[in-house]
């Protein structure tokens, strides 16, 4: 029972540095704050009434702000002192009249993102090494949502759970499976993969032997019981305490741990397997709060994962672009147990987490997809930067050997092509942020392809029903998000050029010498490629048009400090209205487009 | 976590013993009566609080009906008792539903089938059913280790608390949201588990230290821990490069260690304002109110009062430092007032269970922020509180009051055990009993002005070697200690910013201290105890009750003015309404002040203190021991089941 090593004030005093400037930075983007020069290069922010913010930095594509960490002094009346994300928020409380009982949890929430932030300084490695991991070992190397202020708060964890279940903990993890009767849960799986089907891939023989048999020594039908596997978390903190009727009566059986080890992603709920990398990644419900909501998984989305899959799939596979060009990789959502509460199924309009308590997702791993020589990365990692300072990114170019435009080129002609023509020819909306986009790379660390993930959770269909939904089925159109020309165009603008190309520009300009204007000149290069190679439907370019002088904006940091961003809300996507300025778009050529 | 607390790895077949529940188990039947038992409560106090209002129920007398919408009513026998309390007989209950009638067993779905009428926003109830199946887990925990009345009644104080069946008027009573279930496996009194404190070291200018004359830090760290430890602890502190002496030392529960202490604080951790110092040798025990831990290694060491950020009944259970602050200068006062009063210190020989010592470790950033919710406020901190043996004479028994609630595995009370051992008549004892109750309470809020909340928790009851009570301890001053709102003379010796930082409030509320913590909230539930176990009607309860208030009222006519402003004998008084003030308040725990208004009452009960007249009166009852004519066999518990 000791101090973490990694808590020391070295690394304490690093993380908040950086946390800091990351709070100035993207409030400025967000339009919270608004950065006045003082010098050539220094700016400046009122955040309360005789409170500023000084800093060097620059502004950036998007209304983006580069601030650098070191600079960034507090000054009031009583004189200047280094910045500290603490009081910065207490500032931005006194400065904006934040909801006290917001404030309170963000307090916890920036607390427990600078520990994991100085556990990933303590235990990082230069990017030469990081390149050389594979995609799991990588995923506990990542310092989380590049635009989020609070991106590791975990609502939820105690100190030993960060510990035991965190991705930068790197933790390897048994997962400990519960069979649930049919009167409760259900099966869902792609054709041909039914649940015994499922169970014999997933488990060993020996395992499912074992299983069966604690079925029969509790004096039940195996045959009534549906298997899933259960966070330790979950079980310990929702399932027992919300399904302990259900435990007493048996209609729910523990089983034990499977011998399969496992590590988390980025998203902490879903695991990657270690041992048999060829079995499917499962996503477990996880009622922790981090970043914008509650992690567990609604029953209705469970149910629907196989049918968007099939669907998804079946679209690719009949699409010569998507399957032979951009030879697309979808990992499915091939099988899911939804097992519902008693219950809370009769309080629809109860806070959404208490509808999302057990289940699971079992996903295609990516690394199944992958050609002999090709490796697979999340598209995060490209933000990644070590505690030397160096960018991975730039480690990346550096071994592929090309000049970094071409590498670029190369990453934009992987990543783009999919996502618009998902869009444009299909009018489907992905949610390619960093964790979610996995690119693959060839042998000499070319981008080449990508691979996009979580459809169930983030796709996105219009309002009205294209032609192209005709074959959705009806499971999936029960539940997949449907929304507006601008936000299907958001699957680009906010996932990608908002949150992820607008902190890889500053990057290439830093430590690649690509400057800002050509990075976004590349990326424009592929829209316009792709529009001249797809002129049709000319009206889906006009309504989802990634050229436009400007973008709304969006801001997931306001939003989580307005009142009730904490989530009693029965919606958990429910619209929050943030009033801003659109932005203008880098990708936009005043003398040519319209 | 633990195999031991982790059935998902206790089914690995290395622990082949370990098998599932399932459909007729024990564990099944043990569950469900759990529900039902908690289903009649629930009908009980939801009708006492009119919350529900049920009707006559058919040609049977004693059948109640409770009309729900959608065409659902639950229909049970009920005795009615004091206040208008509702003794619902859990196997009467029946539910009927799409023209079918059943047993109900469930309280969740009674919870549901009356939520309309209950008119709860879904988010409180959806927090009820959390709180509602905790509280059925852990009464089904109690039930499988429950032990008959006699064994009950040979425990020490300590082994009875994981006994103890909650708070008797509140429908929510062990919620404990925070907890896991691993948490309630290793944290709850009825789980009977030791728990070992964390100690950490807190920079003095972090944290505040407050005592009563005479102890100091050193002195207490040096009764609390052995030479060896404190010695091995101010060596983690050197080698994290600060001196021992600049830093207060602290227990902080386990829970609260790894849920918030060591979450929260982790930039004090990182630049050694904080130091963990390490586990207690010393094993303890949660008592009842889970948060006050016990040492059983050295029973002679302090108890220890520690946050725990879980919300339980009404409140998130953290120290707040107003509280935490106050106690030992409460304890200097009000032991002042008992060493210097003859009465409370030579009649009564009341037992005032000093706290002693506390420290208060602000949360630098919250401490920022007056308006949060007041559980960020209540994060670190700890109370020392002598343990009653230390006041004990040879001989001498020390139960809380809420034993005598208490119903064994064989169906018998408790209290009929006890009253047997002494030898006396069950209306004796309950004499002794209330002799031993009410003078020094009235006393201290006559004479003094203070009040406490003497619930079943925090009233220790002592008994001599017959197992006749013979007086009482009484605890948690820092807590609940108020005073009235104008000064009295009698406060001159408490320091003028203690007596702004306790509440105050009018005379007819303090008087709530007896009515409704001891008469509504104890004795309504006793007298039902009472009559079936002891067979004294509750009428003569009342009686009894009256007795010891006259003789006070007789002994100090000079505080007649005082007798006045509380009104103890009113025809009637508010009802103080916890089940609505739970429920209702689910969705208010944002507050910043955690106790921003007086109870929640609805409308009023009639006193029975009032009804049962003064005792020279009762002509037909006359109150004298011997005169009552007992019921046959009444007072013979050994005859009642």
């Amino acid at each position: 029972m000791r101090t973490p090593p990694e808590l020391t004030p070295q690394h304490w005093q690093r993380a908040s540095a950086t946390l800091a400037a990351k709070m100035i930075a993207e409030l400025a983007f967000e339009q919270a704050l608004t950065p006045e020069p003082v010098e050539p290069g220094t700016y400046q922010v009122t955040v309360a009434p005789q409170v500023t913010y000084r800093f060097t930095g620059r502004p950036l594509a998007l209304g983006s702000w580069r601030v650098d960490p070191g600079s960034l002094t507090r000054c009031t009346a009583d004189g200047t002192g280094p910045a500290d994300p603490y009081r910065l928020l207490l500032d931005l409380h006194a400065g904006h009249r934040l909801d006290p009982a917001v404030t309170a949890l963000t307090v916890g929430e920036l607390t427990a993102t600078l520990t994991a932030d100085a556990h990933l300084l303590a235990t990082g490695r230069p990017v030469a090494e990081l390149a050389d991991l594979p995609h799991l070992e990588l995923e506990g190397h990542q310092g989380g949502h590049p635009w989020l202020i609070a991106n590791k708060g975990r609502v939820g964890f105690s100190d030993p759970d960060r510990a035991a279940y965190a991705p930068e903990a790197r933790p390897t993890m048994r997962l400990c499976w519960l069979a649930a009767h049919r009167s409760l849960a259900t099966y869902h799986g792609v054709a041909g993969l039914d649940a015994d089907a499922l169970v014999a891939r997933e488990l060993d023989a020996a395992t499912v032997t074992r299983f069966t048999g604690l079925l029969t020594a509790a004096g039940v039908d195996p045959a009534d019981y549906v298997w899933l596997p259960v966070h330790r978390w979950q079980w310990d903190e929702v399932v027992v305490p919300l399904y302990a009727g259900q435990l007493a009566t048996g209609l729910l059986v523990p089983l034990g741990e499977a011998p399969d080890r496992y590590r988390p992603q980025q998203s902490i709920r879903t695991f990657g397997n270690l041992d048999h990398p060829d079995r499917f990644d499962v996503k477990l419900p996880l009622s922790i709060l981090n970043t914008m909501v509650y992690r567990g998984i609604p029953d209705e989305l469970v149910r629907a994962a196989p049918p968007t899959t099939t669907w998804l799939h079946a679209l690719r596979d009949a699409d010569p672009f998507l399957r032979d060009e951009c030879r697309l990789i979808l990992p499915g959502e091939v099988a899911a147990v939804s097992v519902r509460h008693p219950v809370y199924t009769e309080l629809p309009h109860a806070p959404y987490r208490y509808r999302q308590l057990l289940g699971a997702i079992w996903r295609q791993p990516v690394a199944a997809a992958l050609a002999p020589g090709e490796r697979a990365r999340t598209l995060a990692a490209l933000l990644h930067v070590d505690p030397a300072g160096r960018a991975f990114v730039a480690e990346l170019v550096a071994r592929s050997g090309l000049s970094a435009q071409r590498w670029l080129a190369a990453l934009f002609a992987a990543v783009l092509p999919p996502l618009l023509h998902l869009l444009y020819q299909y009018g489907i909306g992905t949610n390619p942020h960093g964790e979610n986009a996995t690119v693959v790379y060839d042998h000499t660390d070319v981008p080449v392809r990508l691979a996009v993930k979580d459809f169930v959770d983030d796709l996105k269909l219009l309002h009205d029903d294209l032609p192209e939904y005709a074959g959705l089925p009806d499971q999936a159109r029960a539940v997949l998000i449907r929304c507006d020309d601008d936000e299907l165009r958001g699957s680009v603008v906010k996932s990608l050029l908002f949150g992820h190309f607008r902190h890889l520009a500053p990057l290439a300009a830093e430590q690649l010498d690509v400057p800002e204007e050509q990075f976004w000149a590349l990326v424009r290069e592929q829209v316009l490629g792709y529009r001249s190679r797809f002129p049709e439907p000319a009206d889906r370019h006009r309504r989802f048009d990634l050229l436009a002088p400007t973008f709304p904006l969006v801001c997931l940091n306001r939003e989580r400090l307005l009142p009730g961003g904490y989530h009693d809300r029965a919606e958990r996507d429910a619209h929050f209205d943030v009033p801003a300025a659109p932005v203008v778009n880098p990708l936009h050529d005043p003398a040519v487009d319209r | 976590m633990s195999s031991a607390t982790d059935p998902l790895t206790a089914a690995r077949p290395a622990d082949a013993g370990t098998r599932p529940a399932a459909a007729g188990s024990a564990e099944s039947a043990t569950y469900t009566a759990a529900g039902r038992a908690l289903l009649a409560r629930a009908i009980a106090e939801l009708c006492y609080e009119e919350m529900l209002v049920p009707e006559p129920g058919g040609d049977l007398p004693g059948r109640w009906r409770i009309r729900l919408p959608h065409q659902v009513e639950y229909t049970f026998h009920a005795r009615r008792g004091g206040f208008g309390a509702w003794r619902v007989d859990p196997a009467s209950i029946r539910r009927r539903a799409d023209g079918r009638t059943a047993p109900a067993t469930d309280p969740t779905r009674f919870v549901l089938d009356a939520r309309e009428v209950l008119g709860l926003p879904t988010p409180a109830l959806a927090e009820l059913v959390r709180d509602l199946i905790a509280t059925q887990v852990a009464d089904a925990r109690l039930r499988a280790t429950a032990l008959p009345a006699a064994t009950l009644a040979d425990l020490g104080h300590e082994e009875l608390e994981a006994h103890q069946t909650g708070h008797p008027c509140l429908l929510l009573n062990k919620g404990r949201l925070g907890f896991s279930a691993a948490d309630a496996d290793r944290y709850t009194p009825e789980a009977a588990g030791d728990v070992r404190p964390v100690w950490i070291a807190v920079a003095g200018h972090a944290a505040r230290f407050t005592a009563v004359p005479g102890m100091d830090a050193s002195t207490l760290l040096a009764g609390e821990l052995d030479a060896a430890t404190r010695a091995g602890f101010a060596a983690r502190i050197t080698a994290r490069g600060g001196d021992p002496d600049s830093y207060f030392w602290l227990p902080v529960h386990p829970f609260q260690f790894d849920e918030v202490v060591r979450p929260l604080y982790a930039g004090q951790f990182a630049d050694g304002t904080m130091v963990v110092l390490g586990e207690s040798p010393d094993r303890y025990r949660p008592m009842q109110s889970i948060r006050t831990l016990t040492n059983v290694d050295r029973p002679e060491r302090h108890n220890v009062k520690l946050p725990l950020m879980i919300r339980n009944t009404l409140v998130w259970r953290g120290l707040s430092a107003a509280q935490t602050g106050c106690a030992p200068v409460l304890t200097t006062w009000l032991c002042g007032l008992r060493d210097t009063d003859p009465f409370l210190r030579d009649e009564c020989r009341v037992v005032l269970l000093g706290e002693v010592a506390s420290v208060t470790v602000p949360h630098p950033v919250y401490a920022e922020l007056p308006d949060a919710p007041y559980r960020w406020h209540e994060l670190l901190g700890a109370i020392w509180r002598e343990p009653v043996h230390r006041h004990l004479a040879p001989g001498e028994r020390a139960r809380t009051m809420a034993t005598l609630l208490l119903e064994g595995a064989d169906g018998r009370a408790v209290i009929a055990e006890l009253v047997a051992r002494s030898g006396l008549t069950a209306r004796d004892w309950l004499r002794a009993y209330l002799r031993a109750l009410l003078p020094p309470l009235l006393h201290l809020l006559y004479r003094y002005g203070a009040s406490f909340t003497p619930h079943g928790e925090n009233v220790v009851l002592i008994s001599d070697a017959a197992e006749v009570p013979t007086r009482i301890a009484v605890k948690d001053f820092g807590a609940d200690v108020e005073l009235l709102p104008f000064d009295l003379p009698e406060y001159a010796d408490l320091p003028a910013d203690t007596r702004d930082r306790l509440h105050r409030w009018p005379a007819q509320d303090l008087a709530h201290s007896i009515l409704s913590a001891i008469c509504a909230g104890h004795f309504r539930f006793l007298t039902d105890i009472v009559e079936r176990h002891l067979g004294v009607p509750e009428a003569d309860f009342w009686r009894l009750v009256r007795e010891p208030v006259d003789a006070y009222h007789g002994r100090f006519p000079e505080l007649a003015e005082r007798f006045g402003w509380f009104d103890l004998l009113a025809p009637e008084f508010g009802r103080v309404a916890l089940n609505r003030e739970q429920l209702f308040g689910i969705g208010f725990h944002d507050r910043a002040d955690r106790d921003a208004e007086f109870d929640v009452m609805h409308g009023t009960v009639a006193n029975p203190l009032h009804a049962a007249g003064p005792v020279g009166v009762i002509q037909p009852r006359p109150a004298a021991d011997g005169l009552v004519q007992p019921r046959p066999a009444a007072d013979d518990p050994a005859r009642e089941r």
